[in-house]
């Protein structure tokens, strides 16, 4: 078996070389908030962060993440405590079906750690990564600004 | 409105969804995440080639297999015919032919997913190779090879009024189209899954589905058993736009579990999913419209094609252009259904709006040039506004029948306050017109036709505007049900079988139910997706959710409220009328607080039902007690989008600049909802407009961009995130609390909206998709 | 169907020679990987060993001094989109890096993997062609220097042998004034892949005099090409003197060179009348960053 940090715990995964990160950490670990759409790095439905960046978990093997810190969608509340971010998407509604949600959290999460006050248009190129076939583009550009001032709110709190 | 004058509180509040807290943490479960104890897996055997009939199948290497469990063929399966809503799909789940390919010839079974992709490719079949038709136009011709029993085309579905000819003597301009659109491809985000599970002979099938009570059906006719034996559970599916109804997957699931005697899961990939499902059909446009030289129009004469592909079997496509630009004038609409081998073809959002509607909205567009009146000002000019005459029902020589039946039947004392039929009962785009005019600034950026905005090296600037309507649901395949049931602590649940494709139906139907029963939100849950629980309904499809569903849950509710009150009225008003009762915070009240000041708890009424003499139980459930009014003869949405394009005229490129979306569908329910449902539907017109299209192999039909590199889907940085929604709200009389349908005008509008920018900009009419290099080669070929 | 393959790490460019020799011709680089998951997925390619090379941090590097700029094979995308300020030249690599796939991707794949992935539509590649790069390959021979306009063999085909490993790209820099260079692509959506593209690299002398100009093409051929007619033709010329007509002369004579095909993302005539776009925009784009005026 091969072990893995995933949303800060140790975790087991099978140890075959030919699967996928994302087939890992939906099939053997449950993680099914890691979804799986085009499976070519195109929709960014599946990014899930590396050691803090973001990745299409379908375009890296399990293998490559061993030794890595990974953290899902699974790992970003606290509890019933959502995180900002999740906070955000919700009271801006950045979301439909809510397929490419978790993706776009976690990008949004990479997204944030570097650029911490984005402008309106820096979060639009920066979500570029991830696909959202309902269009709800505009609020979730406003549930990233959202997030950014909820963020900052905590951090000055 | 009676009642519903009354202030509302939970109607038209910005509240979150009911599954916003399920989305973001990821854990609601689509299709693709739902599993049984101890199911197989299954994989669908495709055909290879446009249009062959098996001759023989081998599955002896497959069944060396380890992990090998099982196989479904052609002749396991019952030759019923079976379909989806609106002829979507009509045909056998499998009978030994492939006529597209991709197409399903039979399934496997195995223990693992990987297992039963090699066993698929592992299954050999012999061919008979048939002729083949990839073209419709070639597929009507007497001697084209017969891909369906009933014949590659059928009767054309027409509308016209007035005398055409008529028209044509009294114009003073005309003009004519020859409009060829690609298929747009749902390219859905999320897949899909199937699971079949056989207790005893009961079946109980989990999958994403908008239409969980015609899925049901239609594996009623394809099994020829009971509907009571059937129960679907339909799950949330990512971004459907009509792909995820009834599927001919799910058919195959049920029968391969039938088959193994163990519950089976189908999960599509997503090229699956892109090039064997469903895809907007292929179309042509030839017609010609005129008008006078005040700028009325006064005809509109149109031929229409639409390839349906294998198994699609639409021929009365409800195409809403027709009514929306038929105030004035004469008209006569023919389309005529064409099947070939190519992959189906099926309703996708905004069905016919986005094709034929277009080429009616670049027609006008033409004919207001040369009168020399802006689009807005023509727009206005000649669409219908509420009272105007709706030509497409008034001439649906084989539906009308039905409907002037159905009129018939209903009592003359429950059809009193009927709105008028055959007319517009509110609405229409005028307001949208003037409202989205003001806010884009129009007037003062409108340079004239065919004039840049702004023009500097290769890049030219346009705006323009669009507009598009459809109806809000449709009575003629059954009236949408609703059942809400009121448990003894005074909550609500509503059992609805519509879609949860991201259109927020979850929310808004239980926020009806709760406005109704003057509970809160928070009190009242909803059960869309259990066919065992939930009344039949049509689903979310063709934009009636919250109309013709919302209109039936809010009867169910008022049903409950009326029982409620009854009781309370017995019990604790001193046998008051319980007319002078009504519901306010999840209490009963009296009207006139003077004469009872008591405020009874809708628990405490329910308990009374415990032991009362009415000899009920301690819940209430409700139902609609009256008929819903045929609505598709009065009821309509409408949109109004505007945009700027910039165009790079030596590349072709297109970068969008400035949007606005401006909508009315009634009473807003949840305007968070619906801004989003009407920004999505400009993206996806958007997309549609400028780079969406399925690209075919010419030879096989076999689609070439099935993944999503080279099919583009428009991403966040594509679209102006400072795109604006303006609602105009005109009450309708009939929809729950006047709201009206949303989701499919908004699509029309913009795609109308971005083609007339471009011609602004460049000067040139380019078919969609307008990719950089179909603009560049209209601007070469209209220079040369 | 999917090969099966097993996983190895290597730490050091020689255990991964080491390693390809041991295992064969099926054992397979992943380097970020993107590309090669992808090809395996979709059954282009069959590995029966993975050898994952991230950990060789050793060549995860940019380095600037006089003569170059030196990027080694396993600085990522994301590493270079984010070395914008250390160089000129790096600020247009790192806008090109923009352009490719999503920023999920950028931060797993590496700039030798792209280059390894010779794909005829990549985006770097066309302007280390026009900046006259050279690649540097590792053997357990040693190393040795190819141009990176000889790197290429074909569709996903390159210089590197069974058991070589890419391990830097070097970009000279002029001894004497500045090299100004530029990337121009047809795309679609904001995440695309370049329908056509075109590079232009111009050096412009102390005096003043255009001393060497490097043209790349894209997606016009199964490998990048060069144009040294078309650059030779502006060579020698002062800036001051140099004209728009002249630059859609240079772009003209360059575009000649282009073969392109047919396939679901353009025509080839499409491509043929953009790459000549593209080629005379690059050009005109450096001149500009030069100071010249058009």
């Amino acid at each position: 078996m091969t072990v893995l940090k995933v949303n800060g715990r140790p975790v087991e995964i099978s140890n075959r070389g030919d699967r996928t990160l994302a087939t890992a950490l939906r099939e053997d670990l449950g993680l099914i908030g890691v979804r799986v759409s085009c499976a070519e790095g195109e929709c960014g439905s599946c990014t899930v962060l590396v050691d803090n960046k973001p990745m299409t978990s379908c375009l890296m093997l399990a293998q490559q993440a061993k030794g890595k810190e990974i953290v899902t969608i699974e790992g970003m509340a606290n509890g019933d405590d959502l995180h900002p971010i999740q906070q955000a998407f919700i009271e801006e509604q950045g979301f439909q079906c809510g397929f490419c949600t978790p993706g776009l959290i976690l990008s949004t999460k990479a997204f944030l750690a570097e650029n911490p006050n984005p402008t309106a248009d820096e979060v639009s190129v920066g979500m570029s990564g991830n696909i959202c076939r309902c269009g709800a583009y505009p609020y979730i550009v406003k549930a990233v600004l959202k997030a950014a001032e909820l963020m900052d709110e905590t951090a000055t709190a | 409105m009676g009642k519903q004058d009354k202030t509302l509180k939970v109607i038209g509040k910005g509240l979150h969804v009911k599954d916003a807290v399920e989305k973001v943490t990821g854990t609601i479960r689509y299709g693709v995440d739902y599993e049984v104890q101890n199911m197989a897996h299954g994989c669908i055997v495709r055909c290879p080639h446009a249009h062959a009939r098996i001759t023989n199948i081998d599955s002896s290497k497959a069944e060396a297999l380890p992990g090998f469990i099982g196989i479904l063929t052609h002749e396991d399966v019952p030759q019923n015919d079976w379909e989806s809503a609106w002829f979507n799909y009509r045909g056998k789940v499998l009978d030994g032919i492939g006529r597209f390919v991709g197409d399903d010839m039979a399934a496997v079974a195995a223990t693992t997913p990987e297992i039963a992709r090699k066993a698929a490719e592992l299954i050999e079949i012999e061919y008979e190779l048939l002729p083949a038709v990839f073209n419709m136009e070639k597929a009507r011709l007497p001697d084209a090879p017969q891909i369906r029993d009933e014949g590659n085309e059928r009767d054309p579905y027409g509308v016209s009024w007035g005398n055409v000819p008529a028209g044509e003597a009294a114009s003073d301009h005309t003009v004519e189209c020859d409009i060829f659109y690609e298929s747009q491809q749902y390219a859905p985000l999320g897949r899909n899954a199937c699971i079949a599970e056989w207790t005893g002979d009961r079946v109980n099938v989990i999958t994403s589905s908008q239409t969980p009570s015609e899925l049901r059906d239609g594996i009623h006719e394809a099994l020829g058993f009971p509907l009571s034996k059937i129960r679907v559970q339909a799950l949330p599916s990512g971004s459907s736009f009509g792909q995820w109804w009834s599927n001919n997957f799910m058919m195959i699931s049920v029968l391969l579990a039938k088959k193994i005697r163990k519950a089976v899961k189908i999960e599509l990939t997503n090229e699956e999913c892109m090039a064997t499902v469903k895809r907007r059909h292929q179309e042509r446009t030839r017609g010609s419209m005129g008008c006078n030289k005040d700028g009325e129009l006064t005809f509109f004469k149109f031929d229409h094609l639409i390839d349906n592909g294998g198994y699609g079997f639409k021929d009365d496509v409800g195409f809403f252009c027709v009514d929306m630009w038929g105030k004035n004038g004469h008209g006569d609409y023919q389309i005529h259904g064409i099947n070939t081998n190519m992959v189906t073809a099926g309703c996708m959002r905004g069905v016919g709006d986005c094709t034929l509607g277009a080429s009616v909205e670049r027609c006008a567009d033409q004919l207001a040039e040369q009168v020399g009146i802006d689009p807005v000002d023509f727009r206005i000019k000649n669409q219908i506004v509420a009272g105007d005459e709706l030509r497409m029902q008034h001439s649906r020589h084989n539906l009308k029948g039905e409907v002037d039946d159905y009129i018939k039947s209903v009592p003359e004392h429950l059809r009193k306050d009927w709105p008028e039929l055959f007319k517009l009962s509110a609405g229409g785009t005028r307001a949208l017109l003037e409202t989205g005019s003001e806010a884009f600034n129009w007037k003062s950026r409108w340079k004239g036709w065919a004039t840049p905005t702004h023009s500097e090296g290769s890049v030219r600037r346009g705006i323009g505007v669009g507009t598009g309507a459809h109806v809000c649901g449709v009575e003629f395949e059954g009236a949408s049900n609703a059942m809400v049931r009121l448990n003894p602590d005074g909550s609500a649940k509503v059992h609805a079988a519509v879609g949860r494709q991201g259109a927020g139906a979850e929310t808004t139907q239980a926020m009806v139910v709760a406005e109704e029963l003057g509970l809160t939100l928070d009190q009242v849950e909803i059960e869309t997706g259990d066919t065992d629980s939930c009344p039949w309904n049509h689903g979310s499809l063709a934009s009636s959710t919250m109309y013709r569903t919302g209109w039936a849950s809010r009867e169910a509710a008022r049903d409950v409220k009326n029982q409620l009150l009854a009781i309370a009225a017995h019990e604790f008003f001193d046998s008051v009328d319980p007319s002078e009762l009504d519901v306010e915070d999840g209490e009963v009240v009296h009207g006139d607080p003077g004469k009872h000041n008591q405020r009874i708890p809708f628990s405490d009424v329910l308990n009374e039902l415990r032991s009362d003499s009415l000899g009920q139980t301690s819940s209430i459930t409700g139902s609609p007690r009256v008929p819903m009014p045929p609505s598709t003869t009065f009821a309509r949405q409408f949109g109004a989008q505007f945009a700027e394009v910039e165009v790079d005229i030596e590349t072709g490129q297109i970068k969008l600049l400035d949007f606005i979306c401006v909508q009315d569908s009634g009473t807003v329910v949840n305007p968070q909802v619906l801004k989003n449902q009407v920004i999505g539907a400009a993206i996806c017109g958007t997309g549609f407009a400028i780079y969406e299209h399925m690209i075919f192999d010419e030879n096989t039909g076999a689609l070439k961009n099935g993944n999503l590199l080279d099919y583009k889907l428009l991403r966040c940085a594509d679209f102006p995130h400072t795109t604006k929604v303006i609602f105009v709200e005109d009450p309708d009389p009939v929809g729950p609390f006047g709201a009206r349908g949303a989701g499919e005008s908004p699509i029309a509008a913009g795609i109308s909206a971005v083609a007339q920018a471009v011609y602004n900009a460049t000067g040139v009419w380019v078919d969609m998709p307008m990719t950089p290099e179909r603009v560049v080669t209209a601007i070469k070929a209209a220079h040369a | 169907m999917k090969s099966a393959f097993t996983y190895e790490r290597a730490g050091s460019p020689a255990e991964a020679v080491a390693l390809l020799a041991k295992h064969g011709p099926d054992a397979m680089i992943w380097a970020g990987g993107t590309d090669m998951t992808l090809q395996w997925q979709q059954e282009k390619v069959s590995p029966t060993v993975c050898i994952d090379i991230r950990d060789i941090s050793e060549l995860d590097y940019i380095e600037i001094d006089n003569s170059g700029i030196r990027i080694g094979a396993m600085a990522s995308l994301a590493s270079l989109e984010r070395s914008a300020d250390r160089h000129h030249i790096l600020t247009m690599l790192s806008d090109i890096t923009k352009l490719m796939a999503t920023p999920q991707t950028r931060t797993l794949a590496t700039v030798g993997g792209n280059l390894c992935n010779a794909s005829p539509a990549a985006d770097l590649s066309p302007a280390f062609v026009a900046l006259d790069a050279t690649v540097k390959i590792f053997s357990a021979l040693g190393a040795r220097k190819v141009s990176m306009l000889d790197f290429f063999k074909g569709v996903n085909k390159t210089e590197v042998g069974p058991a070589e490993l890419l391990e830097e790209v070097f970009i000279p820099l002029p001894d004497d004034g500045d090299v100004q260079a530029s990337y121009k692509r047809i795309d679609r959506t904001v995440v695309d892949i370049a329908l056509v593209n075109g590079s232009a690299a111009v050096t412009v002398g102390s005096d003043g005099v255009i001393s060497k100009v490097g043209l790349g093409l894209g997606a016009v051929a199964p490998i990048i090409l060069n144009a040294p007619d078309a650059s030779a033709a502006l060579e020698g010329l002062k800036l001051s003197d140099v004209t728009r007509e002249k630059l859609a002369k240079v772009a003209a004579i360059a575009a000649k060179h282009a073969k392109p095909i047919t396939d679901v993302r353009a025509s080839a005539g499409y491509r043929q009348d953009m790459v000549e776009i593209m080629l005379r925009r690059s050009l005109e784009d450096s001149i500009s960053k030069h100071g010249g005026t058009l």
